[in-house]
C-alpha cells in the first residue's frame, strides 16, 4: 500500500524519466508477483499428494527398507496385544454327567404314579415350572403392565397353553441374564482403539497456522479499508 | 497489500510441503546401505519387509533362534481369528514356526522368509503350552482329542508325546486351549501342507525372561 502511495506521489510531477522509472518498478512487480505465483503453485502441486498421502496412511517410502524398527517392534505391532482373559474353549470341555438323577437299583418303593388326567383337573400344572425353557423367546419387552391374571378363579388351563406374556411376570424384565455366547467382549481389548497422537500432526500445525495468517490476513484488508473510508 | 499476502501463502505452503514430506518419511529416513538394496532379491516388494543385518542382529539377540530375512507387512493390528498367508516367489527352504504367546502370534518361515502369520490361542494358566523347540512329531488331518471328549483338532501338528499339538480352531477373543496352540482353520490348513515331520517349531513364552539366566 505504501509503494502505491509513493507512486503517486511521484506521478504528479512526471517528466520522461520519472515515466520510465514507473513503468519499469510495474513491471517488475508483475514479474514479481508472477515468480510468487508459481512458487505457490508449484509448492501446493508438490504438497499436495504428499500431505493427501500421509493423510490417508499410504506408505511412501521405499518398499522393503525399514531400517528405523526392530524386528521385534515390527512383530508388537501386528499382535493382538497381551492375553486379558483366557477361558477355556467349550468345545473341549469334559462331559460332566447331565444332571439327570439316576435310579438306583434299590426296591421300588413309589408308588406307581396317579394318571394324568387326574393330576392336571386336580392340581394345574404351576406356570412357573413350565417357564423354565420358554423363557429365553418370551417376549420380554412386553413388560409386566401386559400380564393379566392368568388362571382367574378355578379355570383350568390346558399346560400345553402356557398364558401369553404370563411368563414375563415373575422374572422383571432385564433381569434376565444375556446368555454367555451373545456377550461380546470390551471394546477396549478386542479392538484395540486407534488412538489419535497427543501432538497434532505437522501438516496439521501447518494447516492451522496457513488458517490464521489468512484470517488475520483478511482482518487486516477489512479495518484498513474501513479506515480508508 | 497483495504482495503480503502473496509472502504469507507462500511461506504456509512451504510450510506446508515441509510437514509433508517430513511426515511421509522423506527426510528423516536414513540413507539405504547400497549393498542392501543389492542383496534384495528381484521379487522383493510392498508385501514384505528385508531385514537389515543390524536389525537380525538385535533380533538375535533378544532370543530369536534362527536367522530371517524378511517379514510379512502386516499393515494392521491383527485380530482375533485373522491371517497373513503369503509364499508368492518365496524359494523353497527349511521350514520353521515361530510361536510367540506373549504376542499371540504364529510366523511361518520358509528359507528364513515368512510366508504366514496368524493370531493363536494358546494354553490357559491352569494348563500352560509348553515353551521351547519342539520338532513336529506327527501329521494327522482329521484328529480327534483323546483327551477332551473327542473334540475335533484338524491338522493336527503334533509336537509332545502328551499331546500338545498345533490345530485349528474358533480363534476367538478370550478363549484358551488346553495347551495346544490354536489356529484359524484356513490357516492350520495351509500350515499343514507347508510344515513337514521334524520341522522346528519355537515356542517363546516371554522374551526377557526366558534369556535371563535365573
Amino acid at each position: 500500500m505504501s509503494v502505491s502511495v509513493t507512486s503517486s506521489r511521484t506521478g504528479r510531477r512526471l517528466n520522461a524519466r520519472g515515466r520510465a522509472r514507473r513503468a519499469k518498478r510495474v513491471a517488475a512487480r508483475r514479474r514479481r508477483q508472477v515468480l510468487l505465483s508459481g512458487v505457490i503453485a508449484f509448492t501446493a502441486i508438490i504438497a499436495a499428494p504428499l500431505s493427501v498421502a500421509s493423510y490417508l496412511g499410504v506408505e511412501t517410502s521405499i518398499p522393503g527398507i525399514e531400517t528405523a524398527k526392530s524386528f521385534m517392534a515390527m512383530m508388537s505391532e501386528r499382535s493382538p496385544g497381551d492375553r486379558t482373559k483366557a477361558e477355556l474353549t467349550r468345545t473341549k470341555q469334559r462331559k460332566v454327567a447331565a444332571a439327570t438323577p439316576k435310579q438306583r437299583a434299590l426296591g421300588k418303593i413309589t408308588p406307581p404314579p396317579p394318571p394324568k388326567e387326574f393330576v392336571e383337573a386336580i392340581a394345574p400344572p404351576a406356570p412357573k415350572i413350565a417357564e423354565g425353557v420358554p423363557l429365553a423367546m418370551a417376549p420380554t419387552t412386553l413388560g409386566p403392565l401386559l400380564i393379566t391374571p392368568s388362571t382367574p378363579g378355578g379355570i383350568l388351563i390346558p399346560p400345553s397353553a402356557p398364558p401369553p406374556g404370563g411368563t414375563g411376570g415373575p422374572t422383571p424384565p432385564g433381569a434376565e441374564e444375556p446368555s454367555p455366547t451373545e456377550q461380546p467382549p470390551p471394546p477396549g481389548d478386542d479392538v484395540p482403539p486407534a488412538t489419535p497422537p497427543v501432538v497434532p500432526e505437522p501438516e496439521t500445525w501447518a494447516t492451522m497456522l496457513l488458517g490464521f495468517g489468512l484470517t488475520g490476513l483478511m482482518m487486516r484488508r477489512r479495518r484498513r479499508k474501513i479506515a480508508l473510508a | 497489500m497483495t504482495r503480503g499476502f502473496f509472502v504469507a501463502v507462500v511461506l504456509a505452503a512451504l510450510a506446508t510441503a515441509a510437514a509433508a514430506a517430513w511426515s511421509s518419511r522423506l527426510m528423516d529416513r536414513p540413507p539405504p546401505v547400497a549393498s542392501q538394496l543389492e542383496e534384495l532379491p528381484a521379487w522383493a516388494n510392498q508385501d514384505r519387509t528385508f531385514l537389515t543385518k543390524a536389525q537380525l542382529f538385535q533380533a538375535r539377540a533378544n532370543g530369536l533362534d534362527h536367522d530371517v530375512q524378511s517379514i510379512l507387512n502386516v499393515r494392521k493390528r491383527m485380530q482375533f481369528g485373522d491371517f497373513v498367508w503369503n509364499d508368492r516367489d518365496v524359494p523353497k527352504g527349511t521350514v520353521w514356526v515361530r510361536v510367540d504367546l506373549k504376542s499371540q502370534l504364529l510366523s511361518v518361515f520358509r528359507g528364513g522368509h515368512e510366508i504366514g502369520t496368524a493370531v493363536i490361542l494358546y494354553g490357559a494358566e491352569e494348563k500352560e503350552t509348553p515353551d521351547g523347540t519342539f520338532p513336529v512329531l506327527a501329521k494327522i488331518k482329521d484328529h480327534r482329542s483323546a483327551t477332551y471328549d473327542n473334540a475335533p483338532m484338524p491338522y493336527t501338528l503334533r509336537l509332545t508325546d502328551d499331546g500338545v499339538a498345533i490345530h485349528g480352531s474358533d480363534v476367538r477373543w478370550g478363549a484358551a486351549t488346553h495347551g495346544c496352540v490354536g489356529v484359524p482353520v484356513e490357516f492350520a490348513a495351509k500350515l499343514f501342507d507347508e510344515v513337514s515331520k521334524g520341522d522346528q517349531v519355537v515356542i517363546v513364552r516371554d522374551r526377557k525372561p526366558a534369556r535371563l539366566p535365573s
